[in-house]
């Protein structure tokens, strides 16, 4: 009884803040100055996608007063990395389908409407509806935007017929890249896979697209009737020299023609010729079986048109987030913070990104709070199950640097291996759901 | 510490995901394991011990040989001490689970 009493004369917010700094331990946050514990601060988060949930689960563990508000009208939840799975058969479409509502914290303030201006200097999101939303903190997480409108002729409702693939659309667009794909795998051609100049959401996606289709083509016979081409609008096939190497070598085993600085211009489904400019500016039309087109991407309009975006650089053309490459603090608003592919930071727009820069932008949004300044540092991390054939795959990691950082010393990130294929199938993605509860 | 952590909320991750095979495998434990209880008393009889551990291993066995085709992939691609190492504790791992079962089955069977 006597327990019961003292308890009941605890302090209820002095409970509450204990409580916060226990979770803020469990979610792998070092100590929170008492000034970030007890602000009431107007926190706002724009975009509910991998960086965005994980961000508002952290800080609605750390800070229990914060007011904290996501923007984002999407209710299902995609796990982009599955795409690829779907896009080759591996994986039904429902694999990659979830509901946001499953990992929005409880206390967190959730508008479903999409940010349409960002105002930096009157600190202000106005979303879609015409809402006005103030913030004295604010969390850029929209991602990217795919730019299929780039490609002349380009229809994304046509993904899936004609022999038109595209993995990034959508889970549905996916689905209908594997129609295209299986029935290549069997009929054998020309099939054409492209990489486009842009910063690209998950670089390796287009390279294991070609390396399962490859694999597809064995299995169904189509083989011996295909002909194969990559065509890179960059000088290589992966920013990293040994891997890059690795897969050249790979596509020359099977015969594939590959070319570099020639991105994909315009398309004509229905004849199925596509145009690819070369670096000189010179044009040529092929046909194709098969095309995969990999979008040119760039941040959305709405950061792209804003004061956020990079204004010279070799990211101003995208519109990415200026966050400082360490800190992800924006250059100019230091309220502001940038997580996942919106940001205008070299390599990495994976959800390995968003799990190793999460806590970063969370620490460095505390000590902003606290009136100190962001000492976290980001290194660049970034990671690709570059997936070989159905069965094998390589766990690739590095930094900004380009230097290799593998979690685990004992995988040899230069070998295939089925432990790395489990890893994909079978664990990444639970780890990713772990990911969006703040827990990872 | 990392990697560790990492770790530990892969597999709480793994666990999760298929919470109702793993419900349902507890369940099926618990079910044989008191049907066995209840006919012949004690959760364990020594007499039933080798034939359990026999087909323990024969589940063993058979997993090891049948988890690459099961996982998409194929022996053809483990080449690394890692993919022979983790085989192993699969195979093992979901066979020593799965005593949990052949036990009881084992007693019901022999009727000891």
């Amino acid at each position: 009884m006597s327990s019961l009493s003292a308890l009941s004369g605890i302090n209820r917010r002095k409970f509450l803040l204990g409580g916060a700094a226990a979770m803020a331990a469990v979610a792998g946050l070092g100590a929170i100055p008492a000034r970030a514990e007890q602000s009431n601060a107007k926190i706002v988060i724009t975009g509910a996608g991998a960086a965005g949930i994980s961000i508002a689960n952290r800080l609605a563990k750390a800070l229990p007063n914060a007011n904290i508000t996501i923007i984002d009208r999407r209710e299902t939840h995609y796990y982009w990395p599955g795409l690829t799975l779907v896009a080759t058969g591996a994986w039904a479409k429902s694999k990659v389908l979830d509901r946001n509502a499953s990992f929005m914290p409880s206390r967190v303030n959730w508008i479903k409407e999409m940010a349409d201006v960002y105002e930096p200097d009157n600190k202000r999101v106005i979303t879609d509806t015409g809402r006005v939303v103030e913030y004295d903190f604010l969390v850029v997480a929209s991602g990217v935007e795919y730019n299929y409108d780039a490609i002349e002729g380009m229809d994304v409702n046509a993904i899936g017929q004609n022999g038109l693939a595209s993995v990034y659309n959508s889970p549905d667009a996916a689905a209908k890249t594997w129609d295209a794909i299986r029935k290549y795998s069997v009929d054998g051609g020309n099939g054409i896979f492209t990489l486009p100049s842009t910063p690209i959401r998950c670089a390796g996606a287009p390279l294991k697209m070609t390396l399962l289709t490859l694999d597809r083509l064995q299995q169904n016979g189509g083989a011996d009737k295909a002909q194969m081409s990559f065509y890179s609008a960059l000088n290589g096939v992966f920013g990293l020299p040994w891997y890059n190497d690795f897969l050249l070598n790979r596509f020359a085993e099977h015969d594939m023609d590959v070319k570099f600085r020639h991105e994909l211009s315009a398309v004509d489904i229905g004849a199925r010729k596509a145009t690819f400019t070369q670096e000189d500016g010179n044009q040529f039309t092929t046909e194709y079986d098969l095309l995969h087109v990999v979008p040119p991407m760039r941040a959305p309009r709405s950061v792209r048109e804003s004061n956020l975006a990079w204004t010279e650089g070799n990211m101003a053309a995208g519109g990415w987030l200026a966050v400082d490459r360490d800190t992800l603090q924006h250059l100019t608003y230091p309220e502001v913070f940038g997580c996942g592919d919106v940001n205008g930071t070299p390599r990495g727009k994976t959800a390995a990104t968003v799990k190793m820069s999460v806590p970063i932008v969370v620490q460095n949004l505390i000590s902003v709070i606290a009136g100190e300044e962001p000492e976290a540092t980001f290194d660049g991390y970034t990671s690709c199950p570059l997936l070989t054939r159905f069965g094998a795959a390589m766990l690739i990691e590095f930094d900004y640097d380009g230097n290799l950082t593998p979690t685990y010393s004992f995988i040899d990130p230069k070998k295939e291996s089925w432990f790395a294929w489990i890893m994909k199938d079978q664990m990444l993605k639970p780890t990713y759901l772990q990911m969006l509860k703040g827990n990872v | 510490m990392e990697g560790l952590s990492l770790g530990f909320y892969m597999m709480v991750g793994y666990a999760q995901t298929h919470w109702l095979v793993i419900a349902l495998f507890i369940l099926g434990a618990i079910l044989l394991n008191a049907a066995s209880v209840m006919k012949f008393g004690g959760l364990v009889k020594q007499s039933a011990l080798k034939p359990t551990l026999m087909v323990g291993l024969a589940i063993a066995v058979v997993l090891f040989l049948a988890i690459p085709t099961l996982s998409g992939s194929s022996f053809a691609f483990m080449a690394y001490w890692l993919d022979w190492a983790l085989l192993i504790f699969m195979a093992v791992g979901y066979a020593i689970a799965l005593l949990l079962w052949v036990h009881p089955i084992v007693r019901l069977v022999k009727g000891v």
